[in-house]
């Protein structure tokens, strides 16, 4: 009897386990739909917008149990774009995100939670200029579904914010130079299914 | 009220400068304690406009305040070993390009910039060998150092680098407060010490390490113009003594003299740049 129990609690475990593996699906960033915009307070005159361009990454998502979902996004540092050229190349410089050492930004998911039906808080450790920090992001589950024109193609849409503080990367000439001093990200991202 | 940031890059430097040749004039300082002094100045500039590096340093901007500091110390070993002063200045300078470049120049394309950069070395250890045949003069080696700050500054500038066009230019405004002192010493018609050649050479060092910072990383920097700058470390070398000329007008020759390849690296870099934009 004591026998029997055992094993159908280590049978329902396992198959609990190889449920939730199966549930949790990898995701690849649609470079052509993944939009990381941030913004800037700009010595109290306007807030300035920026983007980067290149952007590349995975996402394990696990719709049944969400923390157990991972991301991992590279982001290529020169592909900054403030609508300016001469200032985006001031931005390459190693009074900001001095691109010519550290030319990738990264961000690991370390703990995904639950926070409603479709939303959650991704906290990851961001890299930039060789600097790793935590950082929290607040995510929305948009949607998911086939693109109209191709069935194959299962698209699931990200948003996401967060705030980056300047002065835990040494980032110094952020507030000597009036800006900021914490940058707010805000991130939509498209994910295709693999 | 003048803002933090003229505060940081002229006036704090500036009046740096000044005390330095109030210093010299004492001739209280053995040279060991001189060259002390001036470094540790250079690296209160340094860290007034960087921020105290952190350890272990990431960035090569962080990597310079420790290069800064192993100047202060290598150079007097260097001279109580009785190494001769080119070496020690290829050494250095070597070590110095390697070790903040590292990050940049394990990729291959980097390595024609970085050959471009490395012309500069044997140009400063060819220049450092004047440091103790002219180190006499009060105004050449000085106002060559302030031209190539100038310079380096607005090269800097040119190449969308703003913190070290700040740097760069906090070292003229040092340099330029110390000189101006010594001029207004002479002016008044006192007598001016000149600082000592291991001061000078130790200076010279971290002038070009900084340096170093723009011509890698300035995102736009025009390498030839640098190379050309490099020129004004030549200057007292091959200046002449001016013997003929008024006590007073001498600083004006030797400042004349060594802002020609400044001058000249400044035109390089602003016709080329427009010519990339026109």
């Amino acid at each position: 009897m004591k026998f029997g129990l055992l094993s159908a609690l280590a049978t329902g475990a396992l198959l609990a386990t190889a449920a939730s593996a199966f549930a949790a699906e990898t995701y690849k960033i649609d470079k052509d739909h993944a939009w990381v915009n941030f913004a800037v307070n700009h010595a109290g005159w306007s807030t300035a917008m920026g983007k980067f361009r290149g952007v590349a990454g995975d996402i394990v998502f696990d719709q049944a149990d969400v923390t157990r979902s991972s991301v991992k996004v590279e982001i290529d540092a020169t592909s900054i774009d403030t609508n300016f050229t001469d200032r985006d190349r001031d931005l390459n410089s190693p009074d900001f995100l001095n691109t010519a050492e550290f030319p990738k930004i990264t961000f690991v998911s370390t703990a995904v939670e639950k926070t409603g039906d479709k939303t959650g808080k991704i906290t990851g450790d961001l890299t930039i200029i060789g600097v790793t920090k935590p950082v929290t992001l607040d995510v929305v589950w948009n949607a998911e579904q086939p693109r109209s024109w191709d069935a194959s193609a299962i698209i699931s849409g990200f948003s996401a914010t967060g705030i980056v503080k300047t002065a835990e990367y040494g980032l110094g000439k952020v507030a000597e130079y009036g800006l900021g001093p914490d940058i707010k990200l805000m991130i939509e991202i498209e994910a295709q299914k693999q | 009220m003048i803002s933090p940031l003229l505060l940081h890059t002229i006036v704090w430097p500036f009046g740096l400068g000044v005390v330095l040749a109030m210093i010299v004039l004492s001739n209280r300082p053995n040279t060991i304690s001189q060259l002390f002094i001036a470094v540790a100045m250079i690296l209160a500039i340094y860290v007034l406009l960087e921020g105290v590096p952190s350890f272990p340093p990431v960035a090569a901007k962080q990597k310079l305040g420790f290069l800064i500091a192993g100047i202060a110390v290598a150079v007097p070993v260097a001279s109580f070993l009785r190494h001769k002063v080119w070496f020690v200045t290829i050494l250095i300078l070597g070590i110095a390009l390697a070790w903040m470049g590292v990050n940049k120049l394990v990729d291959a394309a980097a390595w024609p910039q970085a050959l471009m950069i490395l012309a500069a070395i044997p140009v400063a250890a060819f220049a450092s060998r004047s440091l103790e045949t002219r180190a006499n003069d009060v105004f050449l080696w000085p106002a060559a150092l302030l031209a190539f700050a100038i310079g380096g500054s607005i090269l800097s500038l040119l190449g969308f680098f703003v913190g070290f066009a700040q740097a760069m230019g906090a070292l003229a405004a040092w340099i330029g407060g110390y000189l101006l002192f010594q001029f207004a010493l002479i002016a008044m018609g006192g007598k001016a010490n000149a600082l000592a050649p291991i001061t000078l050479q130790a200076v010279l060092l971290s002038f070009v390490s900084m340096s170093f910072m723009v011509a890698l990383f300035a995102p736009d920097v025009n390498l030839l113009a640098y190379a050309v700058l490099s020129l004004t470390l030549l200057v007292p070398h091959f200046a002449p003594e001016f013997r003929d000329l008024p006590p007073l007008a001498k600083p004006f020759a030797s400042g004349f003299l060594a802002a020609a390849p400044a001058v000249a690296a400044i035109l390089v870099a602003f016709t080329q740049r427009g010519l990339s934009v026109g």
